[in-house]
């Protein structure tokens, strides 16, 4: 590792002196038919060596523009208006596609959001590595390998050297994205872009490749821009972040400083949206921005912020605010920055938040609504052999829920998460009778549902409906939000037919969207907005249960807080019971009364959310909690990562499906032979708390919390 | 397309008049497609003059054989000594504006054979390609399995077979485009329904527990529209072409009236004493096709880009 530390200090001396990157007063602007629209504008700043840059903000705010701009790939119809782009003392701005290529030779390397489309499908994984090498700097094809299969290694890739035979498909996403990181690192760059590296990836994933990142920039003295939307992402990675809103940079600082005391009412605001891990709905709130960024072409003349900030005075209209120099060294584009404490901040009075009332819900036991004793689903899978083709081959199956057992109490909500692939998709479309289940129980009301929804009555089907995660897909572009909201109501009859107007404007309205929107199609509205539509959608034939499949999950943070208040609201209203999944387990903790761990169609753990989320932990709970990026750089997470991969769900592990990754298997005898031979009992803790794990729970309450507050210097 | 359409309309009425200007506007976006719109107008409106005024009786012989064209007769004259300018205006009838039906009565119905025909084929295709994408499994497998085996057959013995088992006539020329062109459109449309159903608000309606039949025509095929009217255009081109060929081959539309396809026929018998007889019906059916083409080319041009 020395010699290899050496070769990377080789660049070093090149530029000593200045910055890697200086962007100053960048303005980036598109052509379009109409004239142009400028994306991006007053942008600056600056990238020292071995630094790592955060650029964070909501999704159209720019920030991948600017990344463009730098490597010139902004389009045919894009070009830096104005400002200049330095990069090692040299502007990069007005230069011809040859002349930047010069310039940049092989200095400048960026990571993607999706490592799939990074990498060539046809292309084993070994010789793309080899190309940047044989092709940039002319090495020959043995010495590419060796110094490829160096990186790899130091990127934590498993067995580099069979790596290099395979392709990319045969290698999981988060393993993907380590090879594209070490391709970008082959050529030593003095700058590694990375735009949303780890968005797609599994949290207990996107956890090791964080610790990478954050590993190499520290080993390779590389400048690191780093953009992301997630605020505990950028906490852990990044020493100094920039945050951006609509086109503009509104504040620049380090890391401590940003997060301990934002500045910008954006900022701030953007702290307020995101439920901080543990916190629950009864004992917090969370308090969205109003509004949504404008869009390029009406952006305000005054401080661009002003319609949605809460201290907007008259100075904020008129006059554009220039980004200051506070006298603690952060920058921010406020004309009343220093004078705002958001210690002093009060929701503004149009923001309704949902009247959650504290412990009213938990008076006496509710009645179970629905009770699910060991579901099974299994999808069948067509084998490839002569035989499987004749049908007389071994069945196989692709074992997607096994045994899940759990009930949900009237009015209440079970959270559910787990990574991708672990079946609480599969759960609840079996729940909702889009699949036929395999095996067990499952009563809703008194009534079976184990059949899929031909076997369900109209009054059964009304009552159970379902929200969906893709907000661009919920609906149906050729109909008006109106049709679509009042469809449920006519094919149930809920309502009479000439009242279904009214009753759909009533629902808008509950949904905090006006009488205006009726006539509307999906196209004129936002992403936020048409979550709420399909929100209202599935509410209009007023069902018992909802299921929610990742309804926040591809929104902003700040639409996010305002779409998780409504369903509260919803819940506190007609008391609702809800089934929700996520991934973001902050999200569930906040937003449920019990959750579910899963693992592999497996329910590891279940019981009351403050249960989960604080010892005894399963194992598997203990290791997601610990990935959680969290926005809030004084808290100490306790470090546990997971090792390899989720293994296939045909042939799942035998006894314990967790036993190939669990952490904690020593603390059994002959290392937890027992996990792989039998299926472990669940432990019953008292109040619905229930373990699936071998180790004993005297063992399993010895462990510390994950998240502990820093000591205060 | 009115799917629980609410009882006040009032409101929005001034958005769907807006609506259709938007979608007649973005035609004028293009410059290829406002060229094929013109083409296309322009035969269009000689046809509906034509069924009011022409120069002379399209099927009388007034006047000398195989004339070249001169004052009198701007296009000339063919073998029987009828006047080509009029009968080419008249031919546009057929093609794109009226329908005779089969019988003595003499019935004629709005709309040319070319576009019967393609609307055949689209309703047929539709059904089909919908039931196959939405239903899957089996169904998906003989209809496709039926269909591919049509396409096998090369499309002119498939005329050939479809005219000579009926008698000659219009409804019998629509028969045939439908047959032939419904293959096509049914994987059109299927290709695009596989994509619709895996939407989630497929999924909504399903959890809804709607019927089928309602999924796949209120829900999936609205959404499939665009680039089913696109092919559409294209696919009347091509059935102008095919009218032309069967008019060629003297077993298309049964005469007196004239077609385009019958007068290129009938001029080549003479094209040594007179060449200029196969040249305007000739080109009106270049010209039609072309147009549909552009036309179809440019919306398709102007629906896929990204808007503004």
């Amino acid at each position: 590792m020395a010699e290899a530390a050496m070769d990377w200090t080789v660049n070093k001396n090149l530029s000593d002196a200045g910055p890697v990157l200086k962007i100053e007063e960048v303005a980036v602007a598109y052509k379009v038919r109409h004239g142009e629209i400028v994306a991006v504008q007053n942008v600056s700043f600056e990238i020292k060596r071995g630094e790592s840059y955060g650029i964070v903000g909501e999704s159209g705010c720019g920030k991948s523009t600017v990344a463009w701009a730098i490597v010139n790939f902004l389009g045919a119809n894009g070009y830096v208006k104005a400002g200049s782009i330095k990069f090692l003392g040299q502007d990069l701005v007005g230069k011809t596609g040859e002349e930047l290529r010069k310039l940049r030779g092989d200095q400048i390397a960026m990571v993607y959001q999706d490592p799939m489309q990074a990498l060539n499908p046809s292309m084993k994984l070994g010789d793309q590595m080899k190309e940047v090498l044989t092709v940039h700097r002319g090495m020959s094809d043995a010495d590419a390998a060796k110094r490829c299969i160096e990186m790899l290694d130091r990127v934590y890739m498993p067995d580099a050297a069979n790596v290099m035979k395979r392709y990319p498909h045969q290698i999981s996403g988060g393993q993907q994205q380590r090879v594209v990181i070490a391709m970008a690192l082959l050529n030593n760059p003095a700058l590694l872009i990375m735009d949303e590296p780890t968005t797609a990836l599994d949290v207990t994933v996107e956890a090791a490749v964080l610790d990478l990142i954050a590993e190499l920039r520290r080993d390779f003295d590389t400048a690191i821009m780093y953009i992301t939307h997630n605020l505990g992402v950028v906490a852990r990675v990044c020493n100094r972040v920039g945050v951006m809103y609509a086109g503009e940079m509104v504040e620049r600082g380090t890391v401590e400083q940003i997060f301990k005391k934002p500045q910008h009412p954006y900022t701030q605001g953007l702290m307020r949206c995101v439920p901080k891990l543990g916190a629950d709905k009864a004992s917090s709130m969370l308090y969205p921005i109003i509004g949504r960024v404008p869009p390029p072409r009406n952006r305000p003349i005054g401080c661009i912020f002003n319609p949605r900030c809460d201290y907007t005075q008259d100075r904020c209209i008129e006059e554009r605010p220039q980004l200051r120099d506070m006298p603690n060294g952060v920058s921010v584009r406020c004309h009343f920055a220093g004078e705002i404490d958001p210690a002093q901040w009060t929701p503004p009075e149009e923001l309704k938040l949902p009247s959650i009332s504290g412990g009213d819900g938990d008076n006496g036991e509710a009645e179970p609504i629905l009770t699910v004793n060991g579901l099974k689903k299994y999808y069948p899978v067509q084998g490839s052999s002569l035989k499987d083709l004749l049908g007389r081959g071994p069945k196989r199956y692709v074992k997607a829920v096994e045994d899940a057992t759990f009930s949900v109490k009237k009015g209440k909500t079970l959270g559910i998460v787990g990574e991708s692939g672990c079946g609480k998709s599969t759960l609840i479309k079996t729940l909702i009778g889009l699949e036929e289940s395999t095996a067990g129980e499952a009563q809703f009301l008194g009534f079976d549902i184990t059949g899929d929804l031909s076997t369900r009555n109209k009054q059964l089907i009304q009552e159970l409906q379902m929200v969906f995660q893709n907000p661009d897909s919920t609906m149906n572009p050729s109909y008006s939000v109106g049709q679509q909201i009042g469809r449920p109501m006519i094919r149930f009859g809920t309502v009479p037919k000439n009242q279904v107007r009214d009753e759909v404007i009533k629902l808008l309205q509950a949904m905090r969207l006006g009488e205006n929107y009726y006539d509307r199609l999906p196209r004129q509205l936002s992403g936020g907005e048409k979550q709420r539509v399909g929100i209202a959608r599935a509410l209009a034939s007023s069902p018992n249960v909802v299921l929610c499949d990742e309804p926040v999950s591809a929104l902003d943070v700040s639409v996010q807080a305002a779409i998780l208040n409504l369903l509260l609201d919803v819940q506190a209203e007609s008391g609702t019971t809800m089934i929700f999944i996520a991934h973001d387990l902050s999200v569930v903790r906040f937003f449920s009364d019990d959750v579910a761990v899963m693992y592999l169609g497996q329910i590891m753990e279940i019981g009351p959310a403050d249960a989960i989320y604080a010892p005894p932990y399963h194992p598997y709970t203990e290791a997601l909690l610990s990935a959680v990026p969290i926005p809030d750089p004084t808290i100490q997470q306790k470090h546990i990562r997971l090792e390899g991969n989720v293994p296939s769900a045909i042939s799942p592990p035998s006894g314990c499906r967790f036993h190939t990754r669990c952490p904690r298997r020593h603390l059994l005898p002959n290392n937890g032979k027992i996990c792989e031979e039998e299926l472990p009992p669940w432990r019953e803790i008292g109040d619905g708390h229930r373990i699936f794990c071998h180790i004993p729970l005297e063992t399993l309450r010895t462990f510390d919390p994950i998240i502990t507050q820093k000591e205060e210097d | 397309m009115t799917v629980a359409q609410p009882t006040a309309t009032v409101s929005s009425k001034p958005s769907r008049l807006k609506k259709a200007w938007e979608g007649i506007s973005i035609v004028f976006e293009s410059r290829v497609a406002t060229v094929g719109l013109i083409i296309v107008l322009f035969w269009f409106a000689l046809g509906i003059i034509s069924l009011f005024w022409t120069p002379y009786p399209p099927n009388a012989n007034l006047f000398e054989q195989n004339l070249p064209p001169n004052t009198t007769n701007w296009l000339g004259t063919d073998h029987l000594g009828r006047d080509i300018t009029s009968r080419l205006m008249t031919g546009t009838q057929v093609v794109l504006l009226k329908t005779r039906l089969p019988g003595d009565l003499g019935i004629v119905i709005p709309g040319g054979v070319a576009l019967w025909g393609v609307f055949g084929a689209l309703v047929v295709g539709a059904f089909l390609g919908l039931n196959a994408a939405y239903r899957g499994g089996w169904w998906d497998q003989s209809i496709m399995q039926v269909l591919d085996a049509l396409v096998a057959f090369p499309a002119i013995v498939l005329y050939l077979v479809i005219i000579t088992a009926f008698e000659q006539g219009d409804v019998v020329v629509i028969f045939a485009i439908t047959i032939t062109g419904a293959p096509g459109v049914a994987r059109l449309v299927r290709s695009l329904a596989l994509d619709i159903k895996t939407r989630d608000y497929i999924r909504a309606a399903e959890t809804r527990g709607e019927k089928v039949s309602y999924i796949m025509f209120k829900e999936i095929f609205p959404n499939a529209r665009g680039p089913i009217l696109v092919d559409a255009m294209l696919r009347v081109g091509y059935a102008i072409f095919m009218i032309g060929t069967l008019g060629f081959l003297g077993i298309g539309l049964p005469p007196p009236d004239p077609d385009w396809g019958s007068m290129v026929n009938e001029a080549r018998k003479f094209i040594f004493l007179n060449p200029w007889g196969v040249i305007p019906p000739a080109v009106a059916i270049a010209s039609l096709v072309v147009g549909l083409n552009l036309f179809a080319d440019g919306l398709r041009e102007e629906l896929t880009r990204y808007q503004k």
